[in-house]
């Protein structure tokens, strides 16, 4: 995937067991206006291929909202990865 | 051992997870009996909850109390514990008349006791009456042997603790040495005196080459079981653990089995994690999105929080090396726990111990208080174990009793000390006199309920304000239903979760239906009926779990990936068919999940009629407290204000916005107050209730229980 530097980003937030995994709390991403939450996770992929964010086994959020892949993404947007809470 | 009372029996052998006997104590008499079942019995009582509902119903009556000779202590598993082949089956539910509520309670606790109890013959044990001196029993399948004992005295340290004199009884059981065919259940000294004392469950774990404990804490079980001068029961059975449960279809079972730990093999290193880091994770989630019961649950987040995340326990505390299962076969295993801790506080300070725990709960119990200390929340969680104290309640009393300061309701002098959101040595001091029956914790000891009578007698004796209108300030954060203190979760921002306390039968834990993230983050029910379908739905099969001895969380808290490709992802209905295969295979019927949704929704009738028979069944018994709706105070609106003007501004359309920051609080919480009457009014009439929350005699009808109790309790209506 490749993606034209711009000024506008967006912000990949790693909670729990990821942020573990990664060893960061955050990866900024360049986007554009066509950028998509589908992207974000291309990225994320790329750079953290051991990350589990399979389909079914996580939820995506932008901006603490449920997200669906196509979303184009916003200047400043934060995207999570949320396991699948239901309750104990 | 001083044996009172012994009889001699034969165990009755399980054939297709039942024995069809239930153990029969009374401690008044003492008397022991084994009451045979009918055929029917387990058909229409499932076991677990089922069996202590039926028991309660049938023996106790509207004024039976929890120290009433005639409420009866049951601890029953289900068809379907005690079977390594299935994952999550040591569960077993400890139901009672409950000291905080005045109806019914159950929790729910894993360990070997309930799969034991089985094995040695009996599908549920059943205390009525109270004892003269403190006793323990002794359920011996192995010797053919039931006594009623003199509990035995190990001297001071020992005899106060629930964990310290259950090894010690254990050990004494067994000539010395503590192995896996027996297990114990205890209450300590807390149960003595407050009303939220628990029951331990202890057992050994192979693995760790230690006893462990598990606890059913909500409710005051181990209260009621300490009233009767029970102090233990012992359950012993060297029979085989390996297809224990005597399969009508073993291949069914194998099957079945397999397939579910393949799903949390596969999934839980992906999603929650549970097998590392326990439920702790959630600590993290919760704040996220602003839900982490904090000062009394007036703020779901704080910068503080980072300090009690699971990475936090699993660095400085959790041993990382031995799966933590609370029963055979379990791979789930989030049973986590911790090893020779030095204790910095408290009448054993300096002493070393093993601590099962923390869960979540305790976290946020600790959190509740203000406290974002680590240590402090290990050395609270086996406090409250060896004690015999819920964490939840204990916390959740002490964190009103502050608030109670915070407002001014209370004053230091009134406690003796700094009682403040965050004060460690205070909270501390409290937990100790509560354990004790000393000080002030003799008050905070009765819980939020009784609690609230007691500040609002004081305030309006202090300052000429009436009573009743300092109980409406208390009851807006005064953290209980029914007399049950909420469990961790804040609910301000989900409607559904709201109703998901309100509506839960024994008061507002979580057992019974969460919701939040479900409503509130995945937004699956954005409709007021959609909310209130999954009101009805997810207690009813949350029950199903209860009463067939199975552990809940393989299922709900570990997403099947198959689930993404169903109409609800959230019922993880392909993870549930494995749950209908076991049922089958081990019982041998032919039921299907609506089956057994049918079944459970008999026993969530029968339980609401012993709810109205109690005087907490109505409409008027759901209601909860403003700061479980909303900001129920401008401190807590005010944190989060921003947000909750786009609420109120969503829900007024086109309608001006009041001008001043108040005005639009007190809207808001008008707002909130509204449509959780909505909420009531289209959940009853899912349930077959009416509008005042009474299950219509159609309802009782369909189900069967139309008793000439039932008949006579309906004609009130």
């Amino acid at each position: 995937m490749i993606l034209r530097s711009c000024d506008m980003k967006a912000s990949i937030k790693f909670l729990g067991m990821h942020r573990i995994i990664t060893k960061i709390d955050r990866l900024d991403m360049p986007i554009n206006a066509n950028t998509s939450v589908s992207d974000a996770l291309e990225y994320t992929r790329e750079r953290f291929p051991d990350l589990p964010i399979e389909k079914g086994m996580v939820i995506m959020t932008v901006n603490q909202e449920v997200s669906k892949p196509d979303r184009i993404l916003r200047d400043r947007d934060i995207i999570e990865f949320l396991p699948l809470i239901a309750g104990g | 051992m001083k044996i009172i009372h012994q009889i001699e029996y034969t165990p009755a052998p399980v054939v297709g997870g039942y024995t069809d006997r239930i153990l029969r104590v009374d401690l008044t008499r003492p008397e022991i009996t084994i009451q045979e079942l009918p055929p029917d019995f387990k058909n229409k009582y499932v076991g677990g909850r089922g069996y202590a509902l039926k028991l309660i119903w049938d023996d106790a009556k509207r004024t039976t109390r929890y120290d009433s000779p005639e409420n009866i202590l049951v601890m029953s598993s289900g068809p379907l514990g005690n079977e390594p082949a299935f994952v999550g089956t040591g569960k077993f539910i400890v139901g009672t008349i409950s000291p905080l509520t005045d109806t019914f309670i159950d929790s729910n606790i894993g360990g070997h006791f309930g799969p034991i109890l089985k094995r040695a013959g009996f599908d549920a044990l059943a205390v009525a009456g109270i004892s003269k001196e403190d006793v323990v029993i002794l359920v011996d399948g192995d010797a053919g042997t039931i006594a009623i004992a003199a509990a035995p005295e190990y001297g001071t340290d020992a005899d106060e603790g629930a964990l310290s004199f259950g090894e010690r009884l254990l050990e004494e059981t067994n000539g010395g040495d503590i192995n896996d065919t027996l297990a114990a259940v205890t209450a300590g000294k807390g149960g003595v005196n407050s009303r939220f004392g628990i029951v331990n469950s202890l057992f050994f774990d192979v693995r760790r080459k230690r006893l462990r404990s598990k606890q059913a804490g909500r409710g005051g079980t181990g209260t009621v079981m300490r009233f009767k001068g029970l102090r233990a029961v012992v359950a012993r059975s060297s029979l085989s653990k390996v297809n224990a449960n005597n399969a009508i279809d073993k291949e069914g079972v194998r099957r079945a089995g397999a397939a579910l730990k393949a799903v949390v093999s596969q999934c839980d290193g992906q999603q929650l994690h549970l097998s590392t880091w326990g439920t702790t994770g959630l600590s993290e989630y919760m704040d996220k999105f602003h839900l982490f019961p904090i000062n009394n649950y007036q703020y779901g987040q704080s910068p503080e929080s980072p300090k009690l995340f699971a990475q936090v326990f699993l660095d400085r505390y959790f041993d990382k090396k031995v799966p933590d299962g609370c029963y055979y076969g379990c791979n789930l295993a989030c049973a986590k726990g911790a090893q020779n801790v030095q204790l910095t506080r408290g009448p054993k300070e300096g002493k070393v111990v093993d601590i099962d725990g923390p869960e979540y709960e305790t976290v946020g119990a600790v959190c509740c208080m203000g406290i974002f200390d680590p240590q402090f929340v290990m050395e609270y969680n086996w406090y409250c174990d060896e004690y015999g104290l819920d964490t939840i309640s204990t916390g959740v009393s002490i964190s009103f009793f502050m608030e109670c300061i915070q407002r001014g309701y209370l004053t230091e002098e009134d406690v003796g000390y700094a009682l403040h959101f965050g004060n460690i040595e205070a909270a501390d001091r409290l937990l100790h006199e509560i354990a004790d029956g000393r000080g002030f914790g003799k008050i905070v000891g009765q819980g939020v309920a009784r609690g609230k009578k007691w500040v609002a007698e004081r305030y309006a004796a202090k300052t000429g304000t009436s009573q009743d209108a300092v109980m409406a300030e208390l009851n807006k954060f005064g953290m209980e239903v029914k007399g049950l203190e909420f469990s961790m979760y804040i609910t301000k921002e989900s409607l559904a979760q709201q109703g998901g306390y309100g509506f839960a039968l024994k008061g507002p834990q979580h057992d019974e239906a969460w919701l939040i993230f479900i409503d509130q983050v995945h937004k699956e029910l954005p409709t007021l009926e959609q909310k209130a379908n999954a009101l009805k739905w997810f207690p009813l099969i949350r029950t199903w779990f209860n009463a067939t001895g199975l552990c809940k969380l393989p299922w709900i808290d570990v997403r099947n990936p198959e689930a993404a490709n169903t109409p609800e992802p959230s019922k993880n209905i392909p993870t549930l068919n494995y749950y209908v295969a076991y049922l089958n295979a081990t019982t041998g019927s032919n039921k299907t999940l609506q089956d057994m949704l049918d079944d459970s929704e008999r026993l969530s009738v029968l339980q609401k009629l012993i709810n109205i028979r109690h005087g907490k069944g109505t409409r008027a018994n759901d209601q909860i407290p403003w700061r479980a709706m909303g900001p129920a105070y401008f401190n807590e609106y005010e944190a989060r204000a921003e947000y909750y003007d786009e609420w109120l501004q969503q829900q007024l359309g086109d309608l001006k916005m009041p001008a001043t920051a108040q005005e639009r609080h007190t809207l808001l919480m008008e707002k909130r107050v509204e449509a959780y009457h909505h909420l009531c009014d289209m959940v009853y009439e899912k349930k077959g209730f009416t509008i005042d929350g009474i299950p219509k005699r159609e309802t009782v009808d369909k189900f069967g229980l139309m008793d000439e109790q039932a008949e006579k309790l309906l004609t009130q209506f």
